[in-house]
């Protein structure tokens, strides 16, 4: 206000039309009180009424005579004034100020150098550039401005020859020109008209002497022909300066849900860059549904989404990086500081940058969204904030802005935010979209300035149908017409400028009132009616079919440096936070605490000294490590996959490598496995006095926990809430409890399990079985006293067993079979005819064993089998059993002489040494001394029930590699393998098979797969 | 609380530590010479036992006589069987399973069915570890404990049992076993009897007990067999030292008629024989308090 008045009064005073131009200007900025109050202060600043008493705050004004003074000093109050402006306004606001002055002088025509001077001095305190000063003036002052040529001035008439170089568009009988000025550096678009018919601007008529904001989603009514809008000026604008050539096609789209029924039905539209697009519609209406279809997360029953003529959903290949799509929800890493997720998510995009170059882009983008104060500040949980609501979205679009991607998808970017918010965030979008991009908004109850910022709005109705397509504000009169409201022209309000876009789901919505005057559950219109109307009235416009190359926006780096970057951020998240580090590094030696702590047991009652020999919980202690390994190994991975997979769904978009992220996961599990376990070993293993096997032990824990945490990787990708994976792991883990061999004995489970000579099939599946075994005959086999004897005793363990179970029970037989012989019924023949077939296989076993030939293994059948044949049996028994026995007593010799020895030598340390490293209660699982029954016939074998960890495996097959158990080592593609580690290996590949499921993500299949079939089983 | 986990750590660390510095001896490697590796078995020159189980009276013929006696039933006399379970040698391991035989008769006539429990378990480990456990299965030992009604019964199970293991030991060059089970059974059952007698000087069981000076000359024949081993040696040097005392002791026998006697429905001519021992109460008292070293001896780890 002062200003005017200051530039006002320069050079004789105020003209007649100038003080006309200001009443004017300020019945259209404020209320009718307000103009004459601001008009009294200008007056009083004009010295109108040459009162030349000085005015408030701003002092003495000068007196008129004094022209030449005033000037200089006026000059210096306008410098005060601007300086004051300065501090309130935002240069848009500057801008616009500048304008106006320019408009009042040009208004009074009355352009002395004095004013001029004025305006030139607020725009250089206003920092407004030289070019646009100049630009401003010309626009304004330019009877013709025609002529002004510029890139600056877009030129909108309805003849195509006026402009060569110049922009220009065009449109049907418009009489004179309509330009627009456009200030590139503010993003900010002014109007004049220079013709004689009468335009709406807005609704609101425009008076051709004025200057007018174009601003944001406005729209220029034409008498005749189209309205042109916003964004028809704005991409008229950009047309040649955005390199990105998009066309985003959706032809006859229809989806179905998996349950049957129709989430869309037939949308049909196309557009190119540069828009912002709204979708709205009721809830249930199906917008998410059509967001997700056309950014390919989901793909349409039938239809096609094309992007430059390239099918989204059947060569996303070639699409790869074009499409950003934020989600309702946050998908950000709560650990990790806002810069940080910002970073990662930047380094992830583009391989070329280097370090500072991405520091300086995460920088900059977190300045642009105004979160650069906050940028060290960690994200946390919705629960635990740290940032704000808007903050986090802000960051959220941040994550895809950072990278810039030719088209985005948002889904409700404002919900849950307040209006300033909800606004700064449609800015950051608005912005985008003239940047070229294509942007989806799925949005809720839009505020009017919200709404007025999209160039299309989408309209759903129940049921998938599409029901509008085209301007916001229009859309809004189109509804009005409709349904024959009044004023229904006025898309916006005439006073305020608001478009009230409730008004069109009121419309939409509205339902039949019964003779009570109450609402129905029924609706007026039905959706399939509106669209028919949709069909009928409007006519969607055609978007040009863009043939280049969809514009990707990625340059993702390569696999290594994906896995690189994907395990520093997530070490980083979990490092961050410090109750999840603790919690997991003192769980594991707190469990060894306790565990080694309560078990470590005195057998001897007058005795306080521990004796490991004695200590009877060792063999339960080992199975117990392996079930704490396994539950610590599921509960750090179950969830993985799962919280992260919000983020997975963005990032899907990046086309990133799954591997990397998969083996960073892994990584990062399998060290904080490798972590604990240790932990856990040297508190427990020292606490109960196992000795030297720290690495046995830990090893093997550590390879049942890495299987745990890719189990746990595995469902965590599978499943679909947590509460689910966690219901899920008992069940994981149980039956690693019940057939691991420690619970129960595998000899005496159900028959249907059971198999003779083998462990039980499905106790193959339980690692738990193979780490137990392995570590239990580990323990037995090669602890510190064991080793000087186990290969003795294995020798003697076998001959004992051939001398004492096996030949007596093979002479049994013989002696059955010669009973038999004698029985010639039926019944007889087939337990004849068995036991015939158990002699033969185990008598040729025997002489492959002691090397002593049997003549007459052809005689043992039931038709040539004779009391002499039995005799010679016997007789070849006996041989062999004295074979045996001299092998026994070599062992047994060798063993009491090396005892003997060491205690007539070293009585002491040999005591101390089996006391230490001998467990006696491991010893009697290992040998199964409590074992009632010695051997077994099975079929047509004998079976050995006692001693298994002495006892080789039987070859089975090449490639069978299955065993009694307690095997001391497993037979595999022809080379023996110790138990131990052969187990591990069992482990490791049903681990790295387990690994193969999850890049596949196999089990997810299976679970989907197994739903549809239940589905059509329901079905039928 | 990151302090205090480092702490806690460090504690770890250093408890495992301390373990293994306490463990240093443990962990030094036993040494074997090559010659005691290759060098050939003991040779032990055989000589058959010749039924000398039936001259050493059976366990449960003590034991019957001394419930005869109206003692009543003393824990005290009984072997503890944790120590027997942890003898390092089969040598050891063999005469514990004689005391442990002897003991069991012991607790069978006394029907002491909670403690014959413990000490069957632990003979079944001894003759696991003597493998020998196949004489020792549980059918077996159920009838062994069972028994009790039927003496003869019992002592011909346990007589036959022994039979089986000695000539199945004696094929498999292990006499050695048989004749320590027999000096284990031998020591304890004197050993129980003395007990007795020293708390109640009952003339029978005195007398029973002079009577092992002619078995010892038997006991000592055969363990002179295995001499050339040193446990033998000693052993045999400890039971020479019974036998001392047993020195001065006179048996004179007695004939008396020849008498029919009905055994199993048939008619059998039995010669009566009696034996008279001259012990005086000083050579009692000396062999009492030899068989407690002797024994205490054996059993010692």
């Amino acid at each position: 206000m002062q200003l005017f008045a200051l530039i006002v009064k320069q050079d004789d005073g105020v003209e007649v039309n100038e003080v006309e131009y200001v009443r004017i200007f300020l019945k259209q900025q404020v209320n009718d009180d307000d103009v004459a109050k601001y008009f009294a202060l200008f007056s009083e600043f004009a010295e109108l009424d040459k009162i030349s008493e000085p005015e408030t705050e701003n002092s003495e004004d000068e007196p008129k005579k004094k022209k030449k003074l005033t000037s200089v000093k006026d000059s210096v109050r306008v410098l005060g004034i601007c300086k004051k402006i300065n501090k309130t306004l935002t240069q848009k606001q500057k801008v616009v100020v500048l304008v106006r002055m320019n408009e009042l002088i040009n208004a009074g025509n009355k352009q002395t150098e004095q004013r001029i001077a004025i305006i030139d001095t607020a725009s250089e305190v206003f920092n407004i550039s030289k070019d646009d000063n100049k630009l401003i003036e010309r626009f304004i002052k330019d009877p013709n401005p025609e002529t002004i040529s510029s890139s600056s001035i877009l030129v909108i008439n309805d003849n195509d020859t006026l402009c060569d170089d110049c922009r220009c568009l065009k449109t049907e009988s418009l009489d004179g020109n309509i330009l627009i000025l456009q200030i590139l550096n503010e993003d900010l678009y002014f109007l004049r008209y220079a013709g004689k018919q009468d335009l709406l601007l807005n609704g609101l008529p425009i008076n051709n002497q004025r200057i007018y904001l174009f601003a944001n989603g406005s729209t220029i009514k034409l008498p005749k022909g189209k309205p042109i809008y916003y964004s028809d000026v704005i991409a008229t604008f950009l047309s040649d300066k955005s390199a990105l050539k998009i066309s985003f096609s959706v032809k006859d789209i229809s989806y179905k849900f998996k349950k049957g029924n129709l989430g869309l039905r037939n949308i049909n539209f196309s557009e190119n860059q540069g828009r912002l697009i709204s979708i709205m519609g009721a809830s249930g209406a199906g917008k998410t549904t059509l967001l997700n279809v056309l950014s390919g997360i989901e793909t349409p029953t039938s239809g096609d989404v094309l992007i430059n003529g390239v099918n989204l959903h059947t060569d996303k290949k070639k699409i790869e990086g074009v499409i950003g799509y934020i989600p309702q929800d946050d998908l950000l890493i709560e650990e990790l500081t806002v810069f940080q997720n910002l970073y990662y998510n930047a380094k992830l995009c583009f391989k070329n940058k280097t370090e500072s170059e991405l520091t300086d882009l995460a920088n900059k983008t977190l300045i642009n969204l105004g979160l650069a104060e906050i940028s060290h500040l960690k994200v946390g949980s919705p629960l635990n904030k740290t940032i704000s609501g808007g903050q986090r979205k802000r960051l959220n679009i941040a994550l895809e802005l950072i990278r810039e991607p030719a088209i985005l998808f948002v889904d409700e970017p404002t919900s849950g935010l307040s209006s300033r918010d909800s606004e700064n965030v449609m800015d950051l979008l608005r912005e985008l979209s003239l940047k070229g991009k294509l942007i989806f908004v799925v949005i809720h109850q839009p505020s009017s300035d919200i709404y007025k910022m999209f160039d299309r709005v989408i309209i759903l109705d129940t049921g998938g149908y599409m029901i509008y397509i085209g301007n916001p504000v229009e859309a809004v009169m189109y509804f009005k017409r409709i349904d024959n409201q009044i004023n229904s022209e006025q898309g916006e309000c005439a006073i305020c400028g608001n478009v009230n876009p409730e008004t069109i789901f009121n419309i939409i919505e509205a339902r039949i009132v019964d003779e009570f005057g109450k609402y129905t559950i029924n609706r007026k219109v039905t959706p399939k009616r509106w669209e028919e109307r949709f069909k009928e009235n409007i006519i969607a416009e055609q978007a040009k079919i863009e043939e280049v190359a969809p514009p990707a926006s990625l340059n993702i780096p390569s696999k290594i440096k994906q896995l690189r970057i994907y395990t520093v951020r997530d070490f980083l998240s979990k490092v961050s936070n410090t109750q999840y580090v603790l919690l997991n590094l003192l769980e594991a030696p707190l469990l060894g605490l306790i565990l080694s702590y309560i078990i470590r047991y005195i057998a001897d009652p007058a005795s306080d000294v521990y004796i490991f020999r004695d200590n009877e919980n060792i063999p339960p202690y080992i199975f117990m490590c392996i079930i704490v390994s396994l539950f610590l190994g599921l509960t750090v991975s179950a969830e993985e996959i799962f919280r992260d997979r919000k983020i997975l769904k963005r990032e899907a978009f990046l086309n990133l490598s799954k591997q990397s992220y998969l083996i960073s996961k892994i990584g990062i599990l399998f060290l904080l496995s490798a972590l604990q376990t240790v932990l856990f070993v040297l508190v427990g293993n020292s606490i109960l006095g196992i000795k030297e096997m720290y690495f046995d032990y830990w090893f093997a824990l550590f390879t049942v926990s890495c299987f745990a945490n890719v189990l746990g990787l595995n469902i965590s990708a599978s499943f679909n809430s947590a509460v689910t994976i966690y219901i899920l792991i008992p069940l994981l883990l149980i039956p690693q409890m019940i057939l691991g061999g420690a619970m129960f004995s595998f000899d005496k489970l159900n028959r249907k399990l059971g198999t003779a000579g083998t462990v039980p099939f499905v106790a193959e599946f339980m690692p738990s079985k193979w780490v137990y075994e392995s570590l239990l005959v580990n323990q037995f086999k090669n602890n510190g006293y064991e080793k000087y004897f186990y290969e003795i005793e294995k020798k003697e363990s076998k001959a004992d067993f051939y001398q004492v179970y096996y030949i007596p029970e093979l002479k049994d037989i013989t002696n059955e079979c010669l009973r038999d012989i004698k029985d010639k019924s039926d019944s007889s023949m087939n337990v004849k005819h068995q036991k015939l077939d158990l002699l033969r296989n185990e008598i040729e076993k025997l002489e492959a064993d002691c090397n002593i030939h049997f003549g007459m293994i052809n005689k043992l059948h039931a038709d040539s089998f004779n009391s002499f044949v039995a005799f010679i049996v016997k007789d070849y028994l006996d041989n062999v059993t004295k074979h045996y026995r001299d092998l026994f007593k070599d062992a047994y010799n060798e063993k009491e002489t090396l005892i003997n020895y060491w205690l007539t030598t070293q009585k002491d340390l040999y005591r101390s040494k089996k006391d230490a490293y001998f467990n006696e209660s491991v010893a009697d699982i290992a040998k199964k001394v409590y074992e009632k029954n010695k051997i077994m016939r099975y079929n047509n074998e004998l079976i050995q029930q006692i001693d298994p960890v002495f006892q080789d495996p039987i070859k089975r097959g090449y490639f069978n590699f299955r065993s009694h158990f307690f095997a001391p080592h497993k037979n595999f593609m022809d080379k023996s393998i110790d138990t131990y580690w052969f187990n591990l290996i069992v482990v490791w590949s049903m681990t790295i098979f387990l690994y193969i499921a999850l890049s596949f993500d196999l089990l997810k299949k299976t679970l989907v797969l197994s739903e549809r079939f239940k589905k059509v089983k329901n079905n039928n | 609380m990151r302090k205090r986990f480092f702490s806690f750590l460090s504690a770890v660390i250093i408890l495992s530590a301390c373990n293994s510095s306490n463990t240093n001896d443990v962990s030094q490697d036993l040494t074997i010479p090559d010659s005691v590796k290759n060098g050939k078995p003991l040779q032990i020159s055989e000589e058959v036992m010749e039924n000398m189980i039936q001259n050493i009276s059976s366990p449960v013929e003590i034991a019957s006589l001394i419930r005869s006696t109206g003692m009543p039933y003393s824990q005290k006399y009984i072997c503890k069987t944790d120590d027997i379970e942890k003898y390092d040698s089969n040598f050891k391991r063999a005469i514990g399973l004689g005391i442990l035989g002897a003991d069991l008769g012991y607790l069978n006539m006394y029907n002491k069915t909670g403690s014959v429990l413990g000490n069957l378990s632990t003979i079944k480990s001894i003759a696991d570890e003597l493998k020998i456990g196949q004489f020792f299965d549980f059918s077996t030992l159920k009838r062994l404990s069972v028994n009790n009604e039927n003496l003869d019964s019992l002592i011909f199970i346990s007589t036959q049992s022994f039979n089986n293991m000695d000539s199945y030991l004696r094929e498999s060059d292990r006499t050695s076993i048989s004749a320590l089970i027999v000096t284990g059974l031998w020591i304890e059952g004197l050993y129980i009897a003395s007990q007795v007698v020293k708390e109640n000087k009952h003339k029978d069981l005195a007398e029973r007990i002079g009577d092992q000076k002619i078995i010892i000359n038997d006991l000592l024949i055969i363990l002179r067999n295995y001499k050339s081993d040193p446990n033998f040696a000693s052993l045999i040097a400890d039971i020479e030292a019974v036998k001392e005392r047993y020195a001065d002791i006179k048996i004179s026998y007695i004939k008396g008629e020849p008498e029919a006697v009905e055994k199993d429905g048939m008619l059998v001519i039995v010669q009566n024989e009696t034996s008279v021992v001259e012990m005086t109460d000083q050579q009692l008292a000396d062999i009492i308090s030899i068989t407690e070293a002797t024994r205490s001896k054996l059993i010692s780890l």
